[in-house]
């Protein structure tokens, strides 16, 4: 078996319907674990995030804010996926597979709850007031010592995921944006990306956490800025468009092939993998963000995850119906996303170079916040001394990236991104009852102890 | 010169040791409400002043005092000559620091205010105690300790009787320091109680010994008051329960001018 037939076969594996299901069958236990913290403790979280912004530049005393943690997060987690991914959920699994995405996202929403909780509750702090926290340090914590290698090669995943689909794909998504748009060459895209990203990261967290702060509301305008008017132009045709998302999941004639000829499989399989894979619930990776925020609780923290969430949900439901009630989708099944995303924006007022300018967005916002997941990463697996050396390599990838190439590795690395998913869901099903005690310490008023041996010096 | 401060290096043992390096010169104790000035000539006590007052009265003001900064300085000859009696000065003085020892419940912090204590029983008091009671009023114990026109070891005897009477009550004074603390909802935890930061609580905590409560005001609105406990990782907030925001009608967030009062 080549390694291509290997990678091949991994690839189909991780991001195949049997680990959504696992995906499922995890939120759905943290669900259980936090009573539906998502549905029955909605409100709180709204208060306690959207209801907070006016505090976001207020932290509890440490280097960054709660709202910077949850921006930096967004800033990676909404991506191109958002919009040309959910296009081309939709093409492949039609409408119905809105559906299924929803129901991915009230699932995830448990899941990425407990990441951010569970990021704060075992983080490490130094003397010098750092923080280093990710799902290593709870997958070492829910699998003892003697697995403490699984949370080590969570972080060998993740650092190669920041290579690849956080690094190279984005900077090439982001060069051929410009080149088609703008007639900007890949050198010149290349590098400017490493000189922006080398700056930003070379600022720390707190470099990162200003950069996030600025281009994550900056996305959600152009975001704003790209959709509305679409869905102005189409608002007679989105109450149509949810009842095709509702006939297309659960009639009869859908799962039995129906008159667009698409299995449930197929529209549980686009949906499901819209609702899993574009919030990155699951896969770990927003738990190096949330885990630099310094709040008295890290329940207080995981409401941050919820209210992630949300905006990734709104985001990807609003390209959605936007798309739906255009009716572009119909022409393009089995086609080209790209291309469908491009006729979609043809009937804004800004035709498709609004498109363009929030791609570009888009996929930098992404490249930042995985070189601090990847950076994150690397420090775990080989200590401080090894920051700059990654920022430099990541620097390098950034400008080779606009010049294409690296095809094996990129397949490689989607894969290790993929399988990140696996010791992070062991973990976070291990450590489930720990998740429900911390939501029913803070919703009874109780302080937070963090557990010991947190700090370098072993307090 | 010779620095230090009483609560490690006691009085009398102080003046022991000048004496028997048969030192002249000034004593002086940096007390902040009744700063004095001991002179010594080849060691031995001649003279006293402090707070305004000078010779025995200011020797027996002297004898209460606690924890404070001293400083020797060393001069050819002493400047105040006022207390008679040589040797007698220093057994005089040592009987004083006795006297001063066994008054239980006079506030060793003479900054601390009495206080007529509301709701205390019927009590039969002579005239000069009760004249006692009426200046002390709102006032120190430094400022009655020296202006009652009696010897302040007199007038101490009479306040520690005053306070084991229950007629007077001594209350700390605590400066009114405005902390800007944001508005954080606590879920769960009983109404009417504030957490703050365990390391502002650890600021004011221990300065009143009849514990404090905190204060809050919000843009001017009228001032709450909350029973006030530690919390960990609240820096800059003040927790109040979810209920209390309710009733106030607080958000999170808002800006609160918060100050501690002592109970």
């Amino acid at each position: 078996m080549s390694f291509e037939a290997i990678n091949q076969w991994l690839n189909g594996l991780v991001y195949g319907p049997v680990m959504m299901l696992v995906f499922l069958a995890v939120g759905l236990y943290l669900s259980g674990h936090t009573r539906f913290l998502q549905l029955t403790r909605f409100g709180v979280a709204l208060r306690e995030t959207l209801g907070a912004v006016r505090e976001r530049s207020e932290s509890f005393g440490g280097t960054i804010t709660p709202f910077q943690a949850v921006m930096i997060a967004l800033s990676g987690t909404v991506g191109t996926g958002h919009v040309v991914g959910m296009v081309a959920a939709i093409l492949s699994g039609g409408p119905g597979a809105v559906l299924w995405m929803w129901l991915g996202y009230a699932v995830g929403t448990a899941t990425k709850f407990a990441e951010a909780t569970l990021a704060v509750h075992f983080r490490r702090h130094y003397a010098d007031g750092s923080i280093s926290g990710g799902a290593m340090y709870y997958i070492r914590q829910a699998l003892g010592p003697r697995w403490g290698w699984v949370a080590g090669l969570f972080a060998v995943f993740a650092m190669f995921s920041a290579f690849g689909g956080g690094n190279l794909v984005q900077a090439k998504a982001l060069s051929e944006t410009l080149q088609t748009s703008f007639q900007v060459p890949p050198a010149i895209t290349g590098l400017l990306v490493a000189t922006l990203a080398g700056v930003v990261l070379g600022g720390g967290i707190v470099g990162v956490a200003r950069f996030a702060s600025v281009v994550f509301p900056l996305k959600l305008l152009l975001f704003a800025l790209a959709v509305v008017p679409l869905l102005v132009v189409y608002a007679e045709k989105i109450p149509a468009a949810f009842g095709l998302i509702f006939s297309s999941a659960l009639s009869l004639e859908a799962a039995a092939g129906g008159a667009a000829g698409y299995t449930l499989v197929q529209i549980f399989q686009a949906g499901m993998g819209r609702g899993i894979f574009a919030n990155e619930a699951g896969l770990g990776s927003s738990a190096f963000a949330h885990a630099q925020a310094r709040v008295d609780h890290p329940v207080r923290q995981g409401l941050w995850g919820v209210t992630e969430m949300l905006t990734s949900f709104l985001v990807t439901t609003l390209t959605a119906l936007a798309f739906l009630a255009s009716g572009v989708w119909e022409g393009f099944l089995g086609g080209s996303p790209t291309e469908a995303a491009v006729r979609l924006f043809e009937a804004h007022f800004l035709h498709s170079s609004v498109l363009a300018v929030l791609l570009i967005v888009f996929a930098m916002g992404t490249l930042i916040t995985w070189g601090f997941y990847g950076e994150e990463a690397a420090a775990y697996l080989f200590g401080e001394g090894v920051r700059w050396p990654f920022r430099l390599c990541y620097l390098v990838l950034a400008f080779m990236g606009p010049l294409g190439g690296l095809g094996t590795f990129l397949s490689l690395s989607d894969t290790l991104n993929g399988l990140m998913a696996i010791p992070n869901l062991l973990a976070l099903a291990v450590l489930a009852g720990l998740v429900g005690r911390l939501v029913r310490g803070f919703f009874s008023g109780e302080a937070w102890v963090p557990p010991r041996g947190r700090d370098v010096d072993g307090r | 010169m010779l620095r230090g401060d009483l609560k490690e290096f006691p009085l009398l043992n102080l003046l022991q040791t000048l004496q028997g390096s048969k030192r002249d010169g000034s004593l002086y104790l940096e007390h902040p409400q009744a700063p004095a000035c001991l002179s010594l000539r080849q060691g031995r006590l001649v003279g006293a002043e402090a707070g305004g007052l000078a010779g025995e009265h200011a020797l027996e003001l002297i004898a209460g005092m606690r924890a404070v900064p001293f400083r020797f300085e060393e001069r050819p000859a002493p400047v105040a000559h006022n207390l008679a009696g040589d040797l007698a000065v220093q057994q005089r003085l040592a009987q004083q620091v006795e006297d001063w020892q066994a008054l239980e419940l006079l506030p060793r912090e003479w900054d601390e205010v009495l206080r007529l204590k509301p709701r205390s029983g019927e009590v039969e008091l002579s005239l000069d105690m009760a004249k006692l009671v009426t200046l002390s009023d709102g006032q120190p114990v430094a400022a009655v300790l020296l202006g009652a026109g009696i010897p302040p070891l007199q007038a101490a005897r009479k306040l520690d009787r005053l306070l084991g009477l229950g007629v007077l009550e001594a209350r700390p004074q605590v400066p009114l320091v405005r902390h800007k603390l944001m508005i954080l909802p606590l879920y769960g935890t009983p109404p009417g109680v504030a957490y703050v930061d365990e390391g502002l609580y650890q600021e004011w905590g221990p300065r009143v010994r009849t514990g404090v409560r905190l204060s809050l005001q919000v843009r001017q609105g009228p001032v709450l008051h909350f029973q006030v406990r530690p919390r960990p990782s609240l820096a800059g907030r003040v927790g109040l329960s979810d209920a209390d925001l309710r009733r106030h009608r607080l958000g999170r967030g808002l800006e609160a001018e918060a100050w501690f009062e002592p109970v």
